[in-house]
């Protein structure tokens, strides 16, 4: 209860400011820029639309979930409404679990809407809704559940900017270099002591690159099996459960 | 907030002939108390050992210079800080969130969420304090009219005067209906009129049957509203007494201010 009602007021602020409105204007914008009839007059040109699109989607729910999770916990302590908030009977891991489960109502919102108006512009442009959309849909949500958590965490010991720069390079990173890791240890060049390390570093680090079912949609290929897409969300709570349990510890041994 | 038509605090009664041990009962008990900070050598001792202890119904005043240890120890009291030793307890429980439910805060600088209307930030504390939505709006109705904002219960924090914001840190103190209250500079920043008028409201808590602590700089202001008071510097208590007996403490009849300064400097 005291969580939701933490989650609630923090969706309340991002309702109430006008940063959201103006990225979706934006998005509205674009997609209707990307959308528009004849565009540079290019055929099947939907394909090419899936993959902006999602793309444009994704980047401005993040655009809006990355500054948001990394500014609420600085923001409580900067202007002391930390203060009172910890007087009333609410634990330290209520307020990180609270804040969190915010951002993600504030990122899961904003992604929503904007998803909403991407198949929108997808059915008036002929291109048909398959599980495919829906699964897209969903990874998309667990990626910026991680990106948040993510965010969240290093808010505790990083300024907003340093929080956003370092989320992000975590993200465009670990997307580029899985794979190259990946190849790297089936490879048979390594010897035992640093197959062993990287593949810790395989299973610690994120995987963001399992999230992105662009060329899928892009090549109207077919949806995933169901335990697929079981087991990455179940991996996403695990991960995400472990890197709020790390922030809760840190925050409760910060001095305020 | 004097003269307002409806006190928002539940009266509990304090004449109780039958149990006098109740009456006069400990309501928050400070023992042994050392807050430090950082490691090593770099080490800073903030409250030192400190104990003292309120009993039901009186106003403790908590007096001392810049970096006496006053914020610090208040912060442990509301559990914002963990202290390095010693024990709080609340009417007999260890300081804990549960036993939160039957304190009120308020902070030196009262800095709210700037989109919130005071009537919504009243009601995202009470909620927070588990209050159910009747009694809660009931009681947020209550307080506004008893800070005098009840005009402006719907305007954004956002547009709020220093004074406005003050009183409506007072009534989020107020919200849960706590047995006790915790004052950090209360007064700070404060007209004369808005000054008087935060004296009188913590009088009229005080008559409700409640305890108050409270730290503040103003000598008078202690004087005039404290049963007692504690004067603490360099985070160790170096007197404590009721205001009267500590004018007269030298043997000559002083000031509070000469008592204080004469005290401090030693």
């Amino acid at each position: 209860m005291k969580i939701l009602t933490i989650a609630l007021f923090s969706f309340k602020e991002l309702v109430r400011k006008k940063d959201f409105y103006v990225l979706f204007l934006l998005l509205a914008g674009l997609l209707v820029f990307l959308f528009s009839e004849s565009f540079f007059g290019v055929s099947d040109i939907i394909r090419y639309l899936k993959d902006i699109g999602l793309s444009a989607v994704l980047f401005l729910s993040i655009a809006i979930a990355l500054p948001f999770s990394s500014r609420q916990l600085p923001a409580e302590i900067e202007s002391k409404t930390i203060y009172p908030l910890l007087s009333k009977p609410v634990s330290r891991a209520d307020v990180v679990i609270g804040k969190y489960a915010g951002s993600l109502l504030i990122s899961f919102g904003a992604f929503t809407l904007f998803y909403a108006v991407f198949l929108l512009a997808i059915i008036m442009k002929g291109g048909h809704i398959g599980v495919l959309f829906m699964q897209a849909y969903l990874f998309s949500l667990l990626l910026l559940a991680v990106l948040c958590a993510f965010s969240l965490l290093f808010s505790i010991f990083l300024t907003i900017s340093a929080n956003i720069t370092i989320t992000l390079f975590l993200y465009i990173l670990t997307y580029w270099f899985s794979a190259q890791i990946k190849s790297l240890l089936l490879s048979e060049d390594l010897n035992k002591i640093s197959g062993a390390l990287l593949n810790g570093v395989y299973y610690l680090i994120p995987h963001f690159e399992f999230y992105d079912l662009r060329v899928r949609l892009v090549h109207g290929w077919e949806a995933l099996p169901a335990w697929i897409v079981s087991s990455i969300a179940l991996y996403t709570v695990i991960y995400i459960a472990a890197i709020l349990f790390l922030a809760v510890r840190i925050f409760k041994k910060k001095n305020l | 907030m004097p003269g307002a038509k409806t006190s928002p605090f539940i009266k509990i009664d304090i004449f109780c002939p039958v149990n006098y041990n109740f009456c006069m009962s400990t309501i928050l008990d400070v023992s042994n108390l050392t807050v430090r900070y950082g490691k090593g050598p770099d080490q800073k001792t903030a409250v030192d050992n400190i104990s003292f202890s309120l009993i039901r119904g009186e106003i403790y005043g908590f007096l001392g210079p810049n970096g006496a240890g006053k914020t610090t120890t208040i912060k442990s009291l509301i559990g914002i800080l963990t202290p390095s030793s010693g024990s709080i307890f609340f009417s007999g429980k260890p300081a804990s969130a549960i036993s939160r439910t039957s304190l009120g805060f308020m902070p030196e600088t009262a800095a709210y969420y700037w989109y919130l209307t005071p009537k919504e930030l009243l009601f995202f504390y009470g909620k927070l304090c588990g209050i159910d939505k009747k009694t809660l709006s009931d009681r947020v109705e209550k307080l506004l009219d008893f800070v005098k904002l009840s005009r402006h219960k719907n305007s954004y924090l956002k547009t709020f005067s220093k004074g406005m914001l003050q009183k409506v840190s007072f009534a989020q103190a107020l919200i849960n209906d706590p047995e006790i209250l915790i004052l950090d500079e209360p007064t700070t920043g404060l007209d004369p009129i808005a000054r008087m008028e935060m004296r009188d409201a913590l009088l009229d808590f005080k008559h409700a049957g409640k305890t108050i602590l409270f730290s503040s700089h103003e000598l008078s202001e202690v004087e005039i509203i404290s049963d007692r008071i504690s004067i603490i510097k360099n985070g160790k208590i170096l007197r404590e007494a009721a205001p009267g007996e500590l004018i007269n403490d030298k043997g000559e009849r002083m000031s509070l201010e000469k008592y204080f300064f004469d005290l401090v400097k030693e």
